[in-house]
């Protein structure tokens, strides 16, 4: 279920952040999707070696960045494999790194549709 | 003084962030609010940019690779210094504990994801603002730090200057106690005494209204007429009218001093006090163990002008043992934690405990210290003890002003004749003693010439001018009606004198000083022969004239012209 834009990105912080960055914001929305791929296999990694840690530590990073951007549903979820990361249950993101992978590509579809 | 101004200039904002997309937004915000960014992608990063670039303001994402936020954090806090740095975290961690571990390593402030740059612009204009406050704050501290050494540095340099004309004295007598701050002078308060060239003493406890330099100023004068007149044989009541004037002339109106000056005889064991100002002072007589106080009758030094001024003195009796406690009022003002004033009658009451009159002093400081309940300071009252003690023995005066003059005049002779009018109302010794210690060498002697000298003028006046009889001063009623008639003849003296002819010639190691004395009276009947010190005591004729105190200091004593004259031979050598 694709839903509206704005279930995944917050229009409002998305037209700020247009304004704040004017020429930049395609290279901003670019770098973003370029970094946030690497930190996905970070996640993914992570999650592979069943390393909470690394784990709680890569979520927490996606986490801000996604945030940032207005991503809030997939920020979210990062949220949720950070938490299981720190108690030390890696074994069990799979459903959400799943989540993160399926929502990442809706994020990237919005925002790559603003540019 | 700098310009307090928030936000005209730009800023440079240190960016440390290792997400590139954050690091962008956060760069945008920066840049649209006017101010420069600084981008490092690690801690390591963000320490050598802040070595090189020196940012106003850190922005810090605390989870870095090489070296993280909270290291990076430490170490430029360390780098500023003094300097304030305001680093603000940037964070999306939420728990207590890594919240507190930011402000453990120096953090200011946070920021948390998502940024949202109204948040962010108003803190750095905040902090920019705290920075300015603080930079000032940290340039008028070095200003005051510059200027309290310029005030030390001057107060050195005038307490040198006091300290060359306020010489001890004889401050280090045996029988003076004595609390004073080294630095008293800039609380206001001064202590001098000196010996008197006739045997006693002089003791003056000053407090000048204010502190710093503005109190000192004033004594600077005070001991320096203190120590030169009481040098010449000056009365207790000559130096009070010449500091008095002195200081009415110099002094500002509401800068005067509170002082007590006391004149002990340790012969006729007697105190001579003038009080102005000052709280009670004490009798504490060492029989009875009875305390007597000596009040302020007059108003402070530097206060009346001229002939207002008043010099009139108490009479004490002060037998050997007595002593006598002068202070200023910071002991009665030295308070307790509840800011209760030690009072004078906590200082009675150490005297109706004391026991021993040789430790009251010392009980005194203790009642002090246990009433204030701290280590005290004693820096802001001065005390005096002087106790009465026969006179042999005490230390003279230690001079603060060299003595080895090679040049002045050693072969001279004069003659001084006073008249009716200038006897009865001046007193020629510190005159005569001012010009004989003129002669190189002589100062060392000046208590014996002077006492010399005295006797003979008295006498030449009292026995001979006025033809008193000695016989009156051997009871003591028939005392207090010889001063009587002395004053009443001293006002309707005419048509006499009394002469003084001196003459000196130096020897190889000293000289030989020649005074004879002449007066207009009647003379009388005396013998040149030497007689022995019972037969001079018995001597009608001789008694109470001080003759025979003069023959002990001279080599030879000789009466003439039918007892108007007398003239004396005093040879010295240097000493030392």
């Amino acid at each position: 279920m694709i839903g509206s834009p704005q279930d995944h990105v917050d229009s409002v912080m998305l037209d700020e952040l247009k304004e704040v960055m004017e020429d930049d914001f395609g290279i901003l929305i670019d770098t973003f999707l370029s970094d946030s791929e690497i930190r996905l296999v970070d996640v993914k990694t992570a999650f592979d070696e069943s390393n909470s840690e690394k784990l709680r530590e890569s979520a927490h990073s996606l986490k801000g960045s996604c945030s940032n951007v207005g991503a809030a549903k997939l920020a979210d979820i990062c949220k949720h494999v950070e938490e299981l990361g720190r108690v030390n249950k890696a074994s069990e993101a799979g459903e959400l790194i799943k989540e993160i992978v399926e929502e990442f590509e809706m994020v990237r579809v919005v925002l790559k549709d603003q540019v | 003084m700098l310009v307090f101004d928030a936000g005209q200039d730009p800023l440079k904002v240190l960016i440390a962030d290792d997400n590139d997309s954050d690091r962008m937004i956060l760069q945008a915000f920066v840049k649209k609010q006017g101010h420069i960014p600084i981008n490092a992608r690690d801690g390591q990063e963000a320490v050598e940019l802040f070595e090189s670039e020196r940012p106003d303001i850190v922005l810090m994402d605390a989870l870095m690779p090489v070296m993280d936020g909270f290291e990076a954090a430490r170490v430029i806090k360390g780098l500023a210094g003094e300097n304030m740095i305001p680093i603000i975290f940037l964070t999306s961690l939420q728990d207590a504990d890594s919240l507190a571990r930011c402000l453990d390593v120096g953090g200011d402030d946070f920021l948390s994801k998502p940024y949202n740059r109204v948040i962010l612009q108003a803190k750095i204009t905040a902090f920019n603002r705290m920075r300015l406050l603080h930079s000032t704050v940290q340039a008028q501290r070095d200003q005051i730090i510059l200027h309290n050494e310029h005030l030390m540095h001057e107060q050195e340099v005038a307490k040198k200057v006091f300290d060359n004309i306020a010489h001890p004295g004889c401050l280090q007598a045996g029988n003076i106690k004595y609390l004073i701050s080294p630095m008293a002078v800039f609380n206001g308060d001064v202590l001098l005494a000196a010996r008197k060239p006739s045997g006693g003493m002089l003791i003056f406890l000053g407090d000048f209204t204010g502190h710093g330099l503005p109190a000192a100023i004033g004594a600077m004068p005070t001991s320096e007429i203190f120590y030169g007149m009481a040098l010449k044989g000056f009365s207790m009541q000559d130096i009070l009218k010449e500091i008095n004037n002195k200081l009415k002339k110099i002094l500002p109106v509401g800068v005067f001093c509170c002082c007590c000056m006391v004149d002990i005889s340790f012969r006729k064991e007697i105190a001579e006090v003038w009080n102005g100002g000052l709280p009670d002072c004490y009798m504490y007589r060492s029989e009875g163990r009875e305390s007597e106080p000596m009040p302020s009758y007059h108003l402070p030094l530097g206060v009346l002008g001229g002939i207002s001024f008043s010099a009139e003195t108490r009479l004490y009796e002060m037998n050997h043992g007595d002593r006598i406690f002068l202070w200023s009022d910071g002991i009665h003002e030295e308070e307790d934690e509840n800011e209760v004033m030690f009072g004078n009658e906590r200082l009675m009451e150490v005297f109706d405990e004391n026991t021993d009159p040789e430790l009251v002093f010392e009980e005194l400081q203790q009642a002090v210290r246990d009433f204030t309940g701290s280590t005290l300071q004693c820096d802001d009252h001065s005390i005096v003890e002087i106790q009465s003690v026969p006179e042999d023995g005490l230390i003279e005066n230690v001079s603060g002003y060299a003595s080895d003059y090679k040049s002045g005049p050693k072969d001279w002779k004069f003659v001084f004749r006073l008249g009716a009018s200038s006897l009865k109302s001046f007193n020629p010794l510190p005159l005569l003693i001012h010009i004989l210690m003129e002669v190189p060498g002589l100062r060392a002697h000046s208590g014996k010439i002077y006492t010399i000298l005295s006797e003979l003028f008295n006498n030449a006046l009292e026995h001979g001018v006025m033809g008193l009889s000695s016989e009156l001063k051997s009871s003591s009623a028939g005392f207090a009606e010889y001063y009587q008639k002395r004053q009443e003849n001293l006002e309707s003296l005419n048509d006499c004198f009394v002469e003084f002819e001196l003459e000196h010639k130096p020897l190889e190691c000293g000289g030989v000083l020649d005074m004879l004395v002449r007066d207009s009276g009647k003379g009388f009947e005396f013998s040149n022969e030497p007689k022995s010190e019972v037969e001079l005591g018995k001597s009608g004729t001789y008694c109470g004239r001080g003759i025979p105190l003069v023959k002990t200091l001279c080599r030879s004593v000789l009466h003439s012209e039918g007892g108007c004259a007398v003239s004396v031979v005093f040879e010295w050598r240097i000493e030392g």
